[in-house]
């Protein structure tokens, strides 16, 4: 078998593994306040498949789309679409599973797609088999990308989406078959969330600072300094025209007006309303937001081993790409310092692979940082980044064996045990975490007790109240006060048979016969609501390592 | 004992490369076990309250705090299991956090505090706990106890008794006397004709991160006072000082005007003022974040609402009035509330005279 096949072999080993695990532990998650709407947005599109299905010209009117997809506009369709698709086809074929494992299979898939694209970028970097493995297994370890993977949101998809457009960058930008191949990729990630919209940017940057560091590519894709022609590479055309005619194409919604709905679209994104966060016991609600709240929460949220070995990555891949800036200054050739390349030492040095993961890591975060950027959602919003951050990891690791291994076999073991005690303390934390990997914090701050006291956010979105359905069946007698958790993912709760039929959905306290309530932050009111309406003992408190991330309280 | 050639210039850096993440799994290991123990068991819940229980079952203990002279409370503050362990005794727990250790002392005459793993910077610097006493301890959850005193006046017991009117005006005749009931867990009232938020209430309230047993009393507009008075129907007998604990709800701190939503709370002992408190919409900082919160967060973020603002006059604290001079005899104990801006002025206070000498 080539190395090529095997590595193909192994994509599909990981992606395999990646979607049996997800399934095998999905029904742990309860519904988080987004999955509702993108759950209601399933079911309405599922009914646009079934037309498509059975009458797809008048599926494609503009009646039809706006009678189906006019739901939730502020993302586009690709993953909606799918949670719709697998929705209508488990109907369609009476598989007996219930709706949200339907919508939330699609997201699985992607995530495991995500997981073997992640592999093979690392591979067409040229790390060894080993280290991109470790890269894998580092990133799928972390205990809140972990738990995102399991929702049908789009979190993890755009994540994916993000490393597919760098494979692909990668792997075809050279050919002009392979920029469509780019075009094409980018209009479908761009279709999947906005968050790759910039990338093209990123990729000119990279372009840019290899034809600079790379004399021999610099007549063929760069003026020289004696030659001032632009020959502008055809896979940028590529991005600038196929990429949105596919991006349109794979969003129906937008069919009809395509100037006003994306102008909506765009709108809607540049003026994001600010839900608060608690941040050093800070509630942040308005803006101008700290520029070190992405910084601050990788450092206290992943796992301290993955965090040290990032660092050690990024440091790495900075250290090259400034001795590169330094040589080509010097007027000398770019050299390599380090004993396992990046990239494909043939056409460039490890500072272009460098650069490129570096921008794919920096501009998320720096997106963030900005202090008008909307901070809610935890780390979620820059996780686009940590799949990169990985892969410098990885090559700081497999560098550290080369120089310290003489043989490949010793390389191998060392980049194992090393992998193995940098990747299993990030295993334990998801394990003791679980399912609640959005309360994760690291040994830095002192675990999740230790960011209770330091004043970080414990949870969101409500999806705690899952581990406590099977008590408000019991003792609810009429409706329940959910907190943060929405009427949508109230009602998918009741579709599903997790709830009862008659607990009914209060939007306050005040009138309920039972209260679910996260305890901190902006929904500390709540809590507060219960205290006053009825008494300060709940019946029961959800928690990790003692911190509460939900009370259940009846009167 | 080092190889030889271990640290030659190859594989120095290859150790560098390596090493501090092979520590950091070991590390992160060690400490995430450490951390899963220092989770409390349930069992070990229910022993401290146990302890706490078998002290004051003697007491008369229900919703309403102010009939007990005893007060329970939690470190660290955040924790809530020791809330359903405790069951109806729930109603006499408070929170570890804000200006707790002010308020408990001279109080109440028993003073339990159920101490979980983490505690330490919420009970640092608190001279109370000098005098405490550990009647109970597992390992895992200990019971402080400290004897003290209970309150010669306490305005949340006795907010029953109070007259509550709204002065509309710099006329003294023009006043309304506010005396329709309102809900809250030990009554309260609204002023009748008037917008529902202006009342005076006891509650719990938001004045903290994890919320305390308090008098919401929201200032009524510019140009109006809003009268809380002791003392006409029961006489308030004083002591060497009150104890006023003042300031805006998360919600207040965050919606006020910052600088005209100030709000103005004047003591006055029979028609003598006292002191004026001041309190700028704020919300409290706990002193052991004081340190990251300079680091990491500036003032003129979040909106740059509190800039200028020390963490000593952020949110809900206390207040000492010293009335020596009226010790021992009984008066009528006024407070008068105001603002220029009442917009979103979620605001509350707490008041007692402490017991002893």
């Amino acid at each position: 078998m080539s190395a090529r096949a095997l590595d193909r072999v192994v994509a599909c080993a990981i992606a395999v593994v990646v979607v049996v695990v997800l399934a095998a532990t999905a029904s742990d998650v309860g519904f988080t306040r987004d999955e509702g709407y993108y759950f209601k947005a399933g079911e309405l599109y599922a009914q646009w498949w079934r037309l498509l299905a059975t009458q797809p010209l008048q599926a494609l009117s503009a009646t039809a789309i706006n009678e189906h997809l006019a739901y939730n506009p502020e993302h586009p369709f690709v993953m909606k679409g799918l949670f719709a698709l697998s929705r209508a086809i488990a109907t369609g074929l009476g598989l007996d599973v219930d709706g949200s494992t339907a919508m939330r299979f699609p997201a699985w898939l992607v995530a495991g797609i995500g997981a073997a694209a992640l592999y093979l970028l690392g591979r067409a970097l040229a790390l060894p088999r080993a280290g991109a493995l470790f890269a894998v297994a580092l990133l799928c370890s972390m205990p809140r990308v972990f738990w995102h993977a399991h929702l049908a949101c789009f979190d993890i998809p755009v994540v994916v989406a993000h490393v597919v457009l760098v494979l692909a960058w990668v792997r075809f930008r050279h050919t002009p078959w392979g920029a469509v191949v780019v075009g094409v990729t980018f209009g479908l990630a761009a279709g999947v969330k906005h968050n790759v919209l910039p990338v093209p940017a990123l990729f000119v940057a990279h372009w840019l600072f290899t034809a600079w560091t790379t004399p021999s590519l610099a007549s063929s894709e760069l003026p020289s300094s004696s030659s001032s022609r632009l020959r502008i590479p055809l896979v940028f055309l590529a991005l600038a025209v196929i990429g949105p005619v596919v991006y349109v194409l794979v969003w129906p919604w937008l069919w009809p007006d395509i100037g006003a709905r994306f102008g909506a679209y765009l709108g809607f994104h540049l003026r994001h309303e600010h839900y608060p966060i608690l941040y050093f016991g800070e509630l942040l609600t308005a803006p101008p937001f700290p520029w070190t709240f992405p910084l601050v929460m990788w450092g206290v949220t992943i796992p301290l081993p993955a965090l040290v070995a990032s660092v050690i990555g990024l440091g790495l891949g900075v250290i090259v790409t400034a001795r590169a800036v330094v040589d080509r200054l010097r007027g000398h050739l770019v050299g390599e310092i380090t004993m396992v390349p990046l990239g494909d030492a043939s056409t460039s040095s490890s500072a272009s692979a460098a650069v490129l993961l570096l921008l794919n890591i920096a501009f998320p975060v720096l997106l963030i940082a900005l202090p008008t950027s909307p901070i809610f959602g935890g780390t979620k919003h820059w996780m686009n980044a940590l799949p990169f951050v990985c892969l410098l990891a990885a090559w700081a690791l497999c560098e550290g064996a080369a120089r310290l291994a003489a043989s490949v076999r010793a390389r191998v073991v060392v980049v194992a045990v090393v992998a193995v005690v940098a990747v299993v303390p990030a295993v334990v934390s998801t394990a003791r975490s679980w399912p609640y990997g959005l309360s994760s914090y690291n040994a830095l701050v002192g675990g999740t007790r230790g960011a209770a006291n330091v004043g970080l956010q414990r949870t969101f979105w409500g999806y705690e109240v899952r581990d406590v359905l099977d008590v408000i069946n019991v003792r609810a007698r009429g409706r329940v006060h959910f907190g943060d958790v929405n009427a949508d993912s109230h009602r998918r709760y009741l579709s599903d048979g997790l709830l009862r039929a008659e607990v009914g959905w209060s939007p306050t306290v005040r009138g309920a016969s039972g209260a679910f309530v996260e305890p901190q932050g902006e929904f500390k009111q709540q809590q507060i609501d219960v205290f006053n309406e009825w008494r300060r003992d709940p019946a029961v408190v959800v928690d990790l390592d003692g911190v509460p991330l939900g009370t259940l309280t009846f009167p | 004992m080092v190889a030889p050639g271990i640290l030659s210039r190859r594989r120095l850096p290859g150790l560098l490369l390596l090493v501090p993440t092979v520590i950091a799994g070991v590390v992160a290991l060690v400490a995430g076990l450490r951390e899963h123990s220092d989770r409390p068991s349930d069992a070990a819940l229910v022993a401290a309250v146990a302890t706490v229980r078998s002290t004051i079952t003697a007491q008369r203990v229900t919703a309403d705090a102010g009939t007990t002279d005893a007060v329970i409370v939690i470190a660290p503050p955040w924790s809530m299991r020791p809330l359903v362990a405790l069951g109806p005794l729930a109603a006499i727990a408070v929170p570890a956090d804000g200006p707790w250790a002010d308020l408990v002392a001279g109080r109440f005459a028993r003073i339990f505090v159920i101490v979980e793993p983490d505690a330490e910077p919420w009970l640092r610097g608190r001279p109370l706990l000098a005098s405490a006493r550990t009647v109970g301890d597992d390992g895992a959850v200990s019971v402080l106890q400290i004897d003290s005193v209970a309150a010669r006046f306490d305005m949340r017991a006795r907010l029953n008794d109070a007259t509550i009117r709204l002065h509309r005006s710099a006329d003294a005749a023009d006043v309304v006397v506010c005396s329709q009931r309102s809900r809250g867990i030990n009554g309260g009232v609204r002023c009748a004709g008037q917008p529902s938020s202006l009342r005076v209430a006891r509650e719990w309230a938001l004045v903290t991160e994890n919320g305390a047993d308090v008098v919401v009393a929201r200032p009524p507009p510019a140009g109006q006072r809003l009268e809380v008075a002791f003392g006409e129907t029961q006489p308030v007998v004083l002591g060497a000082e009150i104890v006023v604990a003042a300031g805006h709800t998360r919600a207040g701190a965050e919606r006020a005007d910052p600088v005209k939503g100030v709000v103005r709370l004047a003591v006055v002992v029979d028609d003598q003022l006292l002191a004026t408190i001041e309190r700028r919409p704020s919300f409290v900082r706990e002193p052991h974040r004081a340190d990251a919160v300079a680091v990491f967060v500036n003032d003129t973020e979040n909106g740059g609402r509190t800039v200028g603002l020390a963490d000593t006059e952020r949110g809900f604290r206390v207040d000492r009035i010293d009335t020596k001079r009226f010790a021992g005899t009984a008066h009528r104990l006024s407070f008068f509330i105001e603002t220029d801006d009442d917009k979103n002025n979620d605001f509350a206070f707490d008041a007692f005279v402490p017991g002893g000498p």
